[in-house]
């Protein structure tokens, strides 16, 4: 997946799987038909309401250049990933993840929702 | 001073300490046993989809729909905080809980930091004057055959107020009743929204919840910044518009 530098920040969703409404409507935003898969180091994750956000920088494949994503978590709140098991240090800085989901239709953004899509560590291990 | 004379005031104090008042925390006699409690988030029951009301809801009206149109995500008051409406906030995946008191019964959500008091009938609260309205209403309540009916007008304008995923709004004239029963060991709430400007008919849904071993997480706390990160991969309605710079 390309990854354009003059995006300084873009969203990247992941949705868990957890039944019920998201915060917003998520209809247009991304295309659900096509799953994408990147992978990046942690720079930031901020374990905050209503929705936590985790950093990640991503390198271009085809120039390599780096750019910085910002993964959101949908729905969930801290409370509700609590209780899935994500904690404040669930994400290291530095630490590589590998996403999979749905690319945003507007700007460079991912929602991980839905069959096919999730996070996990460098080397192929669940979160959490 | 004497003793029997300090016995006494003691005694005095003591049955003043204890008798039912406003603000006390005496469980009423008409309470609903069981009712109180952490509840997880209702789950609909029954033929009525309940999570949400989008745009083509057939009890919208002309203008609900037009409103919606012309809206732009941006505006939305949900990326300053703005607690989820009620109703919507029922089906949030979050817990809540009810304490029945003598003259109030108080709902304490864990999403937005949300805590309704509903006013029981012959509660000594004042009634909210006539330019008084309110992000989640203002509630009275009464105990009917089993079950605890809240009635919830006085509402702020909202422009997401009847689905804050679809930006549907909700006027000063929304009401909603809730009807809260239990089925064994389920938490029954049976919701009817009205609101003559935006719906040309009521809709009603039912939720059911089960009991919580988990205390609710509290504070929410929501973080601004947090809120507001979805906003940069929504296209922008008005692009002749300048871009909109929240204060956080």
């Amino acid at each position: 997946m390309k990854v354009d530098a003059a995006v300084a920040a873009a969203a990247l969703m992941f949705v868990l799987t957890l039944p019920g409404a998201a915060h917003h409507s998520e209809r247009n935003l991304f295309d659900e038909t096509r799953v994408v898969e990147m992978r990046g180091a942690v720079t930031e994750w901020y374990f905050v309401n209503p929705h936590p956000i985790l950093r990640v920088e991503i390198a271009g494949e085809e120039d390599g250049q780096r750019s910085i994503w910002t993964v959101t978590f949908g729905a969930s709140g801290v409370a509700s990933m609590r209780r899935l098991g994500f904690s404040p240090e669930t994400f290291t800085p530095g630490e590589e993840l590998v996403v999979k989901g749905h690319p945003a239709n507007n700007g460079y953004a991912v929602n991980l929702r839905g069959p096919g899509s999730g996070v996990t560590r460098g080397d192929g291990a669940p979160i959490p | 001073m004497p003793k029997r004379l300090a016995i006494a005031l003691c005694l005095f104090l003591l049955t003043l300490l204890g008798a039912p008042g406003p603000g006390l925390s005496q469980e009423r006699s008409s309470a609903i046993s069981g009712l109180d409690g952490v509840w997880n988030r209702g789950l609909c029951v029954g033929p009525n989809q309940c999570t949400s009301v989008g745009p083509d809801h057939p009890a919208l009206t002309a203008r609900a729909k037009a409103f919606r149109a012309a809206f732009d995500e941006v505006a939305a008051p949900k990326y300053d905080c703005w607690p989820t409406p009620i109703p919507h906030l029922f089906t949030d995946p979050y817990l809540f809980e009810i304490r029945q008191l003598a003259d109030r019964v108080i709902l304490t959500y864990e999403k937005d930091d949300v805590v309704r008091t509903v006013w029981l009938e012959g509660h000594a609260h004042p009634e909210p004057r006539v330019n008084e309205f309110f992000t989640s209403g203002y509630s009275t309540g009464r105990y009917e055959r089993n079950q605890l009916i809240v009635e919830t007008t006085r509402f702020a304008f909202d422009p997401a107020g009847l689905d804050s995923d679809f930006n549907v709004p909700s006027s000063t004239q929304k009401r909603v009743t809730e009807r809260y029963s239990l089925d064994g060991d389920r938490l029954r709430r049976e919701v009817r929204t009205e609101d003559p400007v935006f719906l040309v008919e009521p809709i009603e849904f039912v939720v059911e919840s089960e009991r919580s071993d988990n205390p609710l997480t509290l504070p929410w706390n929501c973080n601004s910044e947090a809120a507001q990160e979805i906003l940069s991969v929504f296209p922008s309605k008005y692009p002749e518009d300048p871009p909109v710079v929240r204060e956080r």
